[in-house]
């Protein structure tokens, strides 16, 4: 055996021996989707979704629920947005400022101080799934969009800043410096040398998760807080699937619209995208009922009062706490074993998507027999591509209620959940990389009349692998943070127990919970950093 | 071994909207012959290269294969066609990522099963005889190297074994040494013409290095604008015809 | 921002479904969506010129506030669907609306807790809790309780099978997949939990296939367990009963296998903070039911009760030691 099959067998090995513990240790069973009882609810899934309920009451609450949620999206944005570049400036290191050696000490230690902890908050605020956030808020504010906004606000203030930050740090030091040393102040040094440097890639970086925060906002209903997640609770609960089948189709709908929304308007230019955000977001403030001011009064600082005294003083229940670790593992291994799952099936699916592998070829008007590429065209590039859509069109909630139907609550429904909503997401993925990878070999090999599998496994697979695998390992992480929240509706995991806490009002737990989501992943993120670095170096 | 084929073009036309890369080729290619293809760059060398191997349509008149139309063949046909063709391109074309062996092994997997293909990569088969390809171009030590260590002309050298890694019949090399310096590709033609000999297969190369070619092949084609400017036995290809063929381009080597 | 002859235009709209039933095109959807939420966001300003409770501090607020206030709001905890619910409070609400004279406003709440919370944070006056949330909601705030149903004094829980599981008794659960109600449900998950562990030595974090489901509602339950997606399940008994009576459990498919000793369960909680005459107002129009009278009847029937009874903090004393023991209260 060469060194070559040994790498390649040894990586195999440990990777389906990994998927094999991961399984065992988190209680999947994937026989419960072939079970008697399973194929009775999924029958019934089928049959309620084949007759969606279109009366015109009905009809007409959904898209009133879906503008809702649209709203929610862009208003929490906007002020997840704002919320991100202060605590961005606060958390970013600006190299021509803060290693001043002639700062005075203490001043030094504040600034570093103020970093820090301005690093913890955007972690947290990421780390923690915004359906906990807007459970949290729900229970604060009441039913409504307001815990919605909030929720989106929290948990996308720290993806954003933690980008923005990467930005600052990232940008030319050199106009800071020099407005430094003429003697000017911080924030002017920020505003008028780091903030011009920076600007065009914030507003585009704030854009790209516009998209992702107005998905978001079309599922957190589920938990009270508005749109359209509120219909799809009520009628997945008490199996109304005819009323599930419409709420589910305006998901689809609302999805597929923003996407081709946001096609467009990428293409605009970008006083559009801009203008329809704030547009949007102003419509947001002034239509939705957002308790604003019941954000600072007292009941609500009682809240974060009790929240925070949790926080102080998380559980010291080592029984508790040796749980809690099982159930760490327990999602860890439910994001692993959904990401493989959706690897190999993405694996399949993205060269059917990809349009110059499946029809156009790799040789230009080559002689191709008769016909069959229209033939191709309908039994494989359009299913496929329908395939793709829907399952990354819906969100991982979303999966994870419909898995529940079919398999029952728990561990397996999250991590089938997962694994479909990322077939989607890896497959488009994947498929764009093939579509980039240089046509040359490919070209060669189809020359040589090899079949389509030779083309893919010779001529473009080992081009994109490297970027394959970064994209599959970032979906990886995004899945341990995904583990918990499909947890959370009763899919088992993190989730279950973050819901328990709350749910019983057990602060100190919760404290706990939080402290080793937030650990975890950043641990997998950080991870996830090194290892992509160095395969794409590769 | 496949035996080699027999061409025959009949008034071939190829356009590219309103563009003519070819016109009026008319070119009977016997099994076993050795021919180069020559002429100014855009004369319409890789476009008849293209045309022969079914990797192009023409937009006009007929290419038969050992009698049949290529125009006519279903996919599975045109398919096997291609397979007995080997190509050896200007760049390598190699993946930088795989092994020299899995490079070589590209070439023969158009005539293996799918499932071995799927198999293929994950255990390497066919060891011996991809090293036996690689020993007969001088590579046999580097098979478990990755190719991007290997230099341009060892490169090529590669793809040599790979084009012929299938028990191809016909070698199509598209001016396969432009890319290297002189030296190297005197050995690199050397070696081509070496392995084509011993497999008495056709091969079509087309080059700007006549001088370096003109000893390996039996037969020279010049073109022109897209037309056969002429057609003859390469002991009769002298200095005039040449220099006449490459008029107002310096491109001749 | 939005003219009043819009929205009556749009109130119109919604009243009269058959105006909207002329053209069903998606041109038609998509305006009639934006519509509606002008609509909402309209109904939504005029919601909030009424004056809503001007003090929203806490427990520590003050105790005439609700008089004041001219509103009073009640919630309960979401124990059974958003239609049944609603069918349960609107009569309710009218008659306290009567009784008290003052606009009474129910509170929809999605989760258990939602309403404890509500409570404990002042933003409702009353409540409707299980023993469970009950004991929560007075180890959060100042809360008293007000009146129960006569059967909430002995109220019991039910354990339900599949046929097709083929358990008849509670020891056959064992090794089955089972499913609570609500997390923080006392009849749907704190006492079956308990009876489980102490009279049958079955613990349900270990004993069954699977951690124990939780269908978050106790006819959600009986549909788990009729749908065979779950063996057995346990609720509430009063639920059981009403579906059993108007035919919305399949007992071809689903059988009862036992009853639960009593235990005190369900109580109207008031706020400490609401003023002693209303709190007093409020019990009495329970404690007034009568079967006798045409327009009682269907109040008391819904609720599967004869009469209300006065409700002590004691009452509840045992439901918070099994809490505390059962690990759920901490």
């Amino acid at each position: 055996m060469n060194e070559r099959d040994r790498r390649r067998v040894w990586v195999g090995a440990v990777v389906i021996a990994s998927v094999l513990l991961a399984s065992w240790h988190s209680g999947v069973e994937f026989g419960a989707l072939a079970d008697s009882g399973g194929w009775a609810s999924f029958g019934e899934l089928v049959s309620g979704l084949l007759a969606p309920d279109l009366s015109d009451h009905f009809v007409a609450r959904i898209g009133a629920l879906a503008v809702e949620s649209l709203l929610i999206g862009v208003l929490g944005t906007a002020l997840a947005v704002v919320l991100a570049a202060v605590l961005a400036i606060a958390a970013a290191r600006m190299p021509a400022i803060t290693d001043d050696p002639a700062a005075r000490p203490l001043a030094t230690w504040t600034a570093s101080a103020v970093r820090a902890t301005a690093r913890g908050v955007l972690a947290f605020f990421r780390s923690v799934p915004e359906i906990i956030w807007a459970f949290l808020f729900v229970r604060v504010f009441g039913l409504g969009p307001g815990p919605a906004v909030f929720a989106i606000a929290i948990t996308f203030s720290g993806i954003i800043g933690k980008l923005f930050a990467e930005l600052i740090e990232a940008a030319d030091p050199e106009p800071a410096r020099r407005m430094h040393g003429s003697g000017a102040g911080g924030v002017a040094v920020f505003v008028f040398s780091v903030l011009p440097l920076v600007r065009r890639q914030w507003v585009a970086y704030a854009l790209f998760r516009l998209e992702c925060a107005i998905r978001s906002a079309s599922i957190l209903g589920i938990v009270g807080a508005g749109g359209l997640g509120q219909e799809i609770d009520l009628s997945m609960r008490y199996f109304q699937y005819d009323k599930l089948a419409t709420a589910l189709l305006a998901v689809l709908a609302y999805v597929v619209v923003l996407e081709l929304a946001s096609i467009a308007l990428r293409r605009a230019r970008p006083a559009w995208p801009i203008s329809v955000f704030a547009a949007g977001a102003i419509a947001g403030a002034a239509v939705l009922d957002i308790p604003w001011g019941e954000l600072f009064d007292d009941a609500s600082l009682d809240q974060v009062g009790a929240f925070l005294t949790g926080f102080s003083n998380p559980t010291t229940d080592w029984a508790f706490i040796e749980n809690a670790f099982d159930l760490v593992l327990v999602t860890v291994s439910m994001a692993w074993v959904a990401t493989v799952l959706a690897a190999v099936s993405a694996l399949a699916l993205a060269p059917m998507a990809a349009i110059t592998f499946t029809i156009r070829g790799y040789l230009a008007d080559a002689p191709h027999g008769h016909g069959w590429t229209w033939w191709l065209f309908l039994l494989v590039l359009v299913p496929a591509r329908i395939c793709l859509q829907i399952t990354r069109a819906l969100p991982e909630l979303v999966w994870a209620l419909l898995f529940i139907v079919w398999v029952g609550p728990g561990i397996t429904a999250g991590v089938l959940a997962l694994a479909v909503h990322t077939i989607g997401i890896l497959g488009r993925l994947y498929s764009d990389a093939l579509e980039e990878a240089e046509p040359g070999p490919p070209r060669a090999i189809e020359a040589s009349g090899a079949g389509p599998f030779a083309r893919y496994l010779y001529g473009v697979f080992p081009q994109a692998l490297p970027r394959m695998l970064a994209f599959t390992l970032f979906r990886f992480e995004v899945n341990v943070r995904a583990a918990a929240m499909v947890g959370f509706v009763g899919a088992g995991g993190l989730g279950d127990a973050l819901h328990t806490a709350i749910s019983l009002f057990h602060m100190r737990d919760l404290a706990a919970l939080l402290a080793l989501t937030l650990v975890v992943v950043v641990a997998v993120d950080a991870l996830g950093d090194r290892i992509r670095m160095r395969l794409l170096r590769d | 071994m496949n035996s080699a084929p027999h061409f025959a073009l009949r008034d071939v036309e190829r356009r590219w909207g309103k563009r003519i890369a070819l016109v009026g080729i008319d070119l009977t290619i016997e099994p076993g012959e050795r021919i180069a293809l020559i002429g100014p760059s855009g004369s319409g060398k890789t476009t008849l290269l293209r045309l022969l191997m079914a990797a192009l349509r023409p937009t006009g008149g007929v290419i038969d294969v050992d009698g049949a139309a290529l125009a006519y063949m279903t996919p599975a046909q045109i398919r096997a066609h291609r397979r007995r063709c080997g190509l050896v391109d200007q760049d390598s074309l190699l993946i930088p990522r795989l092994s020299v062996h899995d490079n070589v092994i590209a070439g023969r997997v158009a005539s293996w099963p799918w499932w071995r293909v799927l198999a293929s990569t994950v255990w390497s088969f066919e060891r011996e005889r991809v090293r036996v390809l690689l020993a007969n171009v001088g590579l046999a030590d580097r098979q478990w190297d990755r190719a991007d260590q290997l230099s341009g002309g060892q490169q090529q050298r590669v793809s040599i074994a790979r084009a012929l890694a299938g028990d191809q019949s016909v070698l199509l090399a598209d001016e396969p040494t432009a890319a290297l310096d002189p030296n190297t590709s005197a050995e690199v033609i050397g070696l081509l013409a070496r392995e084509i000999r011993r497999r008495d297969a056709t091969l079509i190369v087309s080059t700007h290095r006549v001088s370096q070619v003109i000893g390996e092949v039996d037969r020279v084609v010049g073109l022109r604008e897209g037309r056969i400017f002429f057609d003859r036995p390469a002991s009769e290809t002298g200095d005039a015809i040449l220099d006449e063929l490459y008029e107002g381009s310096r491109e001749r080597a | 921002m939005h003219t009043v002859a819009v929205n009556s235009c749009i109130r119109a709209l919604r009243a009269t479904p058959n105006a909207a039933r002329a053209d069903r095109s998606t041109c038609s959807l998509v305006i009639a969506a934006a519509f509606a939420l002008i609509g909402l966001g309209c109904s939504d300003k005029n919601d909030q010129q009424v004056p809503v409770i001007p003090v929203v501090v806490g427990s520590s607020g003050s105790a005439t506030a609700a008089l004041k206030a001219k509103k009073i709001r009640v919630t309960g905890i979401p124990d059974e669907n958003p239609t049944e619910l609603a069918r349960e409070y609107a009569p309710m609400v009218e008659l306290l609306e009567a009784n008290l004279g003052v606009p009474v406003e129910y509170v929809p709440v999605t989760d258990y807790g939602a309403a404890v919370q509500a409570l404990a944070a002042g933003k409702v006056d009353f409540a409707w809790l299980g023993g469970f949330t009950h004991v929560q909601s007075r180890n959060m705030a100042d809360v008293v309780p007000l009146v129960m149903r006569d059967i909430d004094r002995q109220f019991h829980s039910v354990f339900i099978a599949s046929k097709k599981s083929g358990i008849t008794e509670v020891a056959g659960v064992k090794g089955k997949k089972f499913a609570f109600g609500s997390k923080s449900s006392t009849s749907g998950h704190l006492m079956p939990r308990h009876f489980l562990l102490n009279k049958h030595r079955i613990d349900p974090d270990r004993d069954f296939d699977g951690a124990p489901v939780f269908s978050g509602a106790h006819d959600a339950t009986v549909k788990m367990v009729e749908s065979g997606k779950v063996d057995a399940g346990a609720l509430n008994m009063q639920v059981w009963d009403r579906m059993v009576s108007e035919g919305k459990v399949d007992l071809s498919k689903t059988s009862l296998i036992w009853k639960t000793p009593p235990y005190v369960d369900y109580v109207w909680t008031a706020r400490a903070a609401v003023a002693g005459d209303v709190r007093a107002r409020f019990a009495q129009t329970f404690l007034d039911l009568d079967p006798a009278n045409a327009r009682h009847r269907p109040v008391l029937d819904r609720m599967g009760a004869e009469k209300y009874v006065p409700a002590t903090s004691t009452d509840f004393d045992a439901i918070e030691g099994v809490a505390r023991a059962s690990g759920m209260l901490k």
